[in-house]
Order: C-alpha cells, then sequence, then structure tokens
C-alpha cells in the first residue's frame, strides 16, 4: 500500500479546506467518505441501526456548522470521531441513561463498546436477518478458494496491509488486491439476495 | 457498473487509492447510486466480519445529510472575519511601522541639511573675506611687500597665484 495513511490525509485536507470555503459539494464527499464509519461507532454504543444513523446524521450536520473551528491540528476523522462521540453521549442522556452515558469518555470508549457488545436493542426480526446474512458472509468465505479466503481473511479480520499480504502470500501485491476483490465479489453476490428480500 | 469501478471500491475500502483517484471516485460515487450501494456491501461486510453486526447504511444517508444541511448557512461565515481581523491588525503595525521609519528618516535629512547650510555659510564667508584682502592691500599698499616673482601654480593657466604677504617689515628695516 501506498502510504495510505498519508493519502486519506492529503483527501481529508483538500475537502475540508474547500467544504471551509463553503463548497457544500466538498463535504458531501467527506460524509460519503466517512459515514460507514461513524455509524458503526454509533451503532457500537447505541445498538439500533436506524437510530445510529439519525445520530450520525446530526454529527454530519454538527460537524459541518462547526468546520470553521477546524484548524487540522488533528485529523479530520480524529475530530468528526470526537464529535459523533459527544453527539452520542448527548443522546443517550435524553434518553435517560445518564448512567451509561457517564461511563463514555474518549479515553475508555473503546472498553466500553466492548462491554456492550452483547447487548441489542434491535428488534428480533432484525436480530434473525442478522444471523443470517453474518451466516451467509462466514459460508460464502468458506467456499472461496484457498488464496482468496486467506488474502481476505487476513485484511479484514487481522487488518493488515496488501504489501504485508503479499509477503505471507508471497505473491505481488497486485495480485494481492485482485484476489480481495474478487473475495469481496463472491461474498457480495451471497448476501444481495438476502438484502432484497428484507431490510437490515 | 463495471468491474474496474468496483475494483475501485475495494481499493477505496483499503486506502489503496492516491488521492486524484479517491477524489474522482468519490465524485463518482455521489450521481451513482449502484456504486454507491457497492460500497455500502462492501462496507458493510468488512464491519460485520470485525464487529459481528451487520449494518447497511441507508443508500440515501449522505444526500439526507446533504438535504438537512441545505437549511444551513454558510459553514465558515465567521473563519473570513477572524482572517480579515488578523490581517487588519497586521496592516496596522506595519503601517506603524513604517510611519516611523518616514519621520526617522526625516529626521535624520534635516539634520544633515543642517550641516550642509552651515558649511555653505561658512564657504560663502570667504567671499567678503577675500574683499576684505582686497581691500586692504589697496588701502595699504606699504604693509605689503609683493614677491618680485610671483609662483604660479597650475601652469600657464594662472587660476591658482600664490602670493606671499607680509604683515610685518623685514628683520633690520624696523624703524
Amino acid at each position: 500500500m501506498k502510504s495510505s495513511s498519508k493519502i486519506i490525509e492529503q483527501v481529508d485536507e483538500q475537502l475540508v479546506s474547500l467544504a471551509q470555503q463553503g463548497d457544500k459539494h466538498a463535504y458531501n464527499l467527506l460524509v460519503i467518505k466517512y459515514q460507514h464509519k461513524i455509524i458503526h461507532l454509533v451503532n457500537r454504543y447505541i445498538n439500533d441501526a436506524s437510530e445510529a444513523q439519525d445520530i450520525a446524521q446530526d454529527t454530519f450536520i454538527k460537524a459541518y456548522r462547526d468546520l470553521a473551528n477546524f484548524r487540522g491540528d488533528a485529523r479530520f476523522y480524529t475530530w468528526l470521531y470526537r464529535i459523533a462521540i459527544n453527539t452520542t453521549k448527548n443522546y443517550l442522556v435524553s434518553r435517560y441513561k445518564k448512567h451509561i452515558a457517564e461511563a463514555i469518555s474518549d479515553e475508555d470508549a473503546e472498553i466500553y463498546a466492548a462491554n456492550q457488545q452483547s447487548q441489542t436493542f434491535n428488534t428480533p426480526e432484525q436480530q434473525v436477518l442478522n444471523q443470517e446474512i453474518l451466516d451467509a458472509i462466514y459460508l460464502a468465505i468458506e467456499s472461496l478458494p484457498e488464496d482468496m479466503r486467506m488474502a481476505i481473511t487476513l485484511r479484514e479480520i487481522e487488518g493488515m496491509s496488501y504489501e504485508d499480504i503479499a509477503q505471507i502470500m508471497k505473491c505481488p501485491s497486485g495480485t494481492v488486491r485482485s484476489r480481495i476483490f474478487r473475495a469481496r465479489e463472491a461474498i457480495d453476490n451471497k448476501i444481495k439476495p438476502l438484502l432484497d428480500h428484507g431490510e437490515c | 457498473m463495471t468491474t474496474e469501478l468496483k475494483q475501485k471500491i475495494s481499493q477505496f475500502l483499503d486506502d489503496d487509492l492516491n488521492t486524484a483517484e479517491a477524489l474522482h471516485l468519490l465524485t463518482a460515487l455521489q450521481h451513482d447510486n449502484e456504486a454507491l450501494g457497492t460500497l455500502h456491501r462492501y462496507n458493510a461486510v468488512s464491519q460485520a466480519l470485525q464487529a459481528k453486526q451487520f449494518t447497511l447504511v441507508d443508500s440515501d444517508f449522505a444526500s439526507s445529510v446533504m438535504n438537512n444541511l441545505a437549511d444551513q448557512p454558510r459553514a465558515l461565515a465567521a473563519k473570513p472575519v477572524l482572517a480579515y481581523g488578523r490581517y487588519v491588525k497586521f496592516l496596522a503595525l506595519a503601517a506603524s511601522l513604517a510611519v516611523i521609519t518616514v519621520l526617522l528618516l526625516h529626521n535624520f535629512n534635516q539634520a544633515n541639511s543642517a550641516t550642509v547650510v552651515q558649511v555653505a555659510t561658512h564657504q560663502g564667508s570667504t567671499e567678503p573675506l577675500h574683499k576684505q584682502i582686497d581691500d586692504y592691500i589697496h588701502t595699504h599698499p606699504t604693509a605689503i611687500n609683493l614677491a618680485a616673482d610671483v609662483e604660479v601654480e597650475g601652469g600657464d593657466n594662472g587660476l591658482h597665484p600664490s602670493m606671499t604677504a607680509f604683515d610685518e617689515e623685514p628683520m633690520g628695516q624696523q624703524k
């Protein structure tokens, strides 16, 4: 991978700079870029996909209003992350869950999230569908050829870079890139019919 | 949707695109719901493998954020004002320094002019002095012995004659 963190920063810098000049189109690209991370982050505390998206939406609106105060001292996502955490805390307080909200701080957010994994506010139907999709994903991975299964597992579960995977698998990083893409395509083909039938 | 675009989405997920490619893809995603759906699903699978929870983002999430922002005032109306304030302070300081510099230079030049005037005045007084000497020579012809030969400096032009004048009578001729 070609110094990905630097590239992320360059993309963010350009988009933030344009958005700070009032370019809403540039801000839209930032929303597209970070919507998944923010929604998943909020959902770890809320455990309700629908509410998580509402809170994530508030997060992006607050961030836009406060964009003037973003000086670039930290990465844009770090700044956005803090806004998301604060918005989630405010939401929990407003829902008379102060005892939960107090437990969340920037420092122990990860620990708190890990403890909340088992707790769920999703409906039974959503839980069943969620499990069905998870099963379909694991089944799709198991049915992949060995090289693709290894590549996608090292990337998604171990979080390794293309270069690291290439070293382990003793192949060029371009091959790793291709194997990961084909694995994603195969998984996507398995879960798409399930998503078309139900809402998750 | 092309396979190439799907591969770009996969690379984007892994931060494998360069700045220009990433910006190009994001721009393309704005107007391509199918491609955006693919990004959402790839992301959801990625998150599911890490957190064991599948959460698919609404396909219109970004557009609903932007619809809400449509009513918002421009985010950074305050920033140019702050920047302008700093700029004005800087200009004021620069202007003050410029005025001080001009005043100092002006005073310095005045001091030099006064010196020149003084010198000029002093030099101007030599004319009357010559005239006084000439007058004195004419009125006291016996008091001065002109040298028999006039030494002339500067060749034939005779511009700088030097003369030797004696206020006193030669020794032994005192009356």
